[in-house]
């Protein structure tokens, strides 16, 4: 059977596919119009309108193909083996365009991704990286990796994170945001690789006293206990037990670039919905949010005092009020909202009381101190280290980021004076640093800085002021001698510089 | 000829010869910090505390949607 392929526009795609699911899934006419339309309809919707798509079936997907030998070949039911793949383009494409040489680099430019459809109706769309800039609302910032793909034959990248629907059966919510967080990493550092749906499973079985297939869902834990397998040092926060920190500890790994898996649930309003998908970015923080944001409630009782007795205005940027990036199983990749109604997308009424009840963060494993005690610890530096004057106002911004990533930036910063560039160079670093940035509000506006901390995230113990590596504001530097544990004052001013923005490639 | 280069120490030896450097080693700054890992022990139970129970609850949330 040789490949069929085609090009169509948003105009002409929908007969096309129908008539693709028709012809290779065996789907009956009206049923596979029904499919286009409940399915894939929104998908192609959310997509820019200037595109072109190239259309190729049959098409092998690795992990379909991993769910059908494991577990779809074993029914009666005649379940196929190929799917079909959709590669989009922005702007106009020819059958010329794939054979001349000089088009062909116009096609890397202009490829924007691909959504695999999966014979596994309904739930169709199977393995898929979409580019941010092929949406419609493309005004936000997320982590992506590079992946890479063919279409008619070219080879291609296309920058984007994994996405795919649930089929039910092999996976539902749970292992999706598994697969698509192990699809991200393994495709973006060299010690993760990506996982296919009889792996996540395998794993699963040392703690699962049931079979797993079909699978009924996960839970939290074991979702964590999995990535745990996969090399992550995971950490888990719930809502109920950390309180007022927990939708800040949420934006403040957001803001590292991490990609995190949610959990959100709405049994304790009394319904029966628990769900998973991964927050992956923000939308851009403009003045508004800056203006609008109120001063920092502190859950910590120390620091609280601290700013109640000298008046400081001490904002949080982890309070802004801020739409995040879902990547989410049952919607189109990279859809939008608020924490507090992450599920107010669904048309369906009975999600929209869903709350982010718990999130699990995949940290790499030499991350031995975590977002909760590395903030506090920050803000006591800030605090007790600095002579603050009273009344004075304070925007804390804060972060993990690598300190190969933190010294690259900082070697591209001119404001800073150049020994003091070179201070901070020379400065010995682990391969992960937590970082405060202190501002103020009118800075902030023009991504401006005035202080910093950097704090050493490989070290676990807190007593001693052990993992502070060094720390800039008002004129003074505090910096601890790793080897001999001794601390000592500068007077050394810094000027105002840039902020760090490498995480999510903006603000 | 190779060349060493080590900003860090031509500027802290030039700011130590203006008396910009003070060691944080006096009674007061020990007291100082002896406070902070105090308050930071607090911290951590707190955060021990916190992360065990989310793992405990955790297990009990079954996601299928």
């Amino acid at each position: 059977m040789s490949i069929r392929r085609v090009i169509a526009t948003k105009a002409d795609i929908e007969k096309d596919v129908v008539d693709l699911f028709n012809s290779f899934f065996g789907i009956d006419p009206v049923f596979a119009k029904d499919v286009y339309t409940k399915q894939l309809a929104i998908h192609i919707e959310q997509i820019l309108d200037d595109v072109s798509f190239f259309i190729e079936a049959p098409y092998i997907d690795k992990v379909y193909r991993d769910s059908y030998y494991n577990y779809f070949s074993s029914k009666l039911g005649n379940y196929k083996k190929d799917c079909i793949r959709i590669s989009i383009f922005k702007g106009a494409i020819t059958e010329e365009s794939f054979r001349n040489n000089a088009t062909v680099q116009d096609l890397h430019n202009s490829y924007l991704g691909f959504i695999v459809l999966r014979p596994t109706t309904p739930n169709i769309i199977g393995r898929s990286v979409i580019s941010p800039k092929a949406v419609k609302h493309n005004g936000f910032l997320s982590v992506s990796a590079k992946v890479g793909s063919t279409a008619n034959s070219i080879k291609l990248d296309v920058d984007g994170f994994p996405h795919s629907s649930q089929d039910t059966e092999t996976i539902t919510c749970a292992e999706t945001s598994l697969w698509a967080i192990m699809e991200y990493f393994g495709y973006k550092y060299p010690e993760y690789k990506p996982v296919l749906p009889s792996k996540i499973t395998e794993v699963l079985k040392k703690v699962s006293s049931e079979r797993q297939v079909p699978s009924k869902g996960l839970n939290i834990q074991q979702m964590a206990y999995a990535l745990k397998e996969f090399g992550f040092g995971t950490r888990i926060y719930g809502k109920q037990e950390f309180g007022a920190e927990f939708k800040k500890l949420f934006s403040a790994y957001i803001e590292s670039g991490i990609p995190i898996i949610v959990a959100v649930d709405n049994r304790h309003h009394g319904g029966n919905i628990g769900h998973a998908f991964l927050t992956i970015g923000h939308e851009s923080t403009n003045d508004n949010a800056i203006d609008t944001l109120p001063v920092s409630t502190e859950p910590d009782n120390f620091i609280a005092n601290e700013i109640a007795a000298k008046h400081i205005q001490f904002y949080d940027q982890d309070d802004i009020n801020k739409k995040y990036v879902f990547v989410d199983d049952n919607m189109p990749a990279y859809c939008m909202n608020q924490f507090d109604t992450p599920t107010r997308h669904y048309t369906s009424a009975e999600w929209h009381n869903c709350d982010i009840t718990y999130f699990i963060v995949p940290l790499h494993p030499k991350i031995y101190l975590e977002a909760y005690e590395a903030k506090i610890f920050s803000k006591q530096v800030l605090l007790t280290g600095f002579n603050i004057a009273n009344n004075s106002e304070i925007y804390f911004r804060y972060f993990l980021t690598s300190s190969r990533s933190y010294k690259h930036y900082v070697a591209q910063e001119s404001n800073i004076q150049e020994d003091i560039r070179e201070m901070i160079i020379e400065t010995e670093m682990p391969k992960f640093i937590w970082v405060a940035e202190i501002s103020n509000k009118r800075l902030i506006k023009q991504r401006l800085a005035s202080g910093f901390i950097i704090i050493d995230a490989t070290e676990a113990n807190i007593l001693g002021i052990k993992p502070l590596i060094t720390a800039w504001y008002n004129g003074e530097m505090l910096t601890l001698d790793s080897s001999t544990g001794n601390l000592s004052r500068i007077s050394l001013p810094l000027p105002n510089f840039f902020i760090f923005t490498n995480n999510l490639k903006g603000f | 000829m190779a060349k060493q280069i080590n900003k860090t120490q031509e500027v802290l030896t030039k700011l130590r010869a203006e008396h910009k450097i003070a060691d944080m080693n006096t009674a007061k700054d020990v007291a100082l910090i002896s406070a902070f890992d105090k308050r930071m022990e607090v911290v951590r139970r707190d955060y021990q505390i916190k992360e065990r129970n989310s793992q405990y609850t955790a297990a009990k949330v079954i996601l299928t949607a």
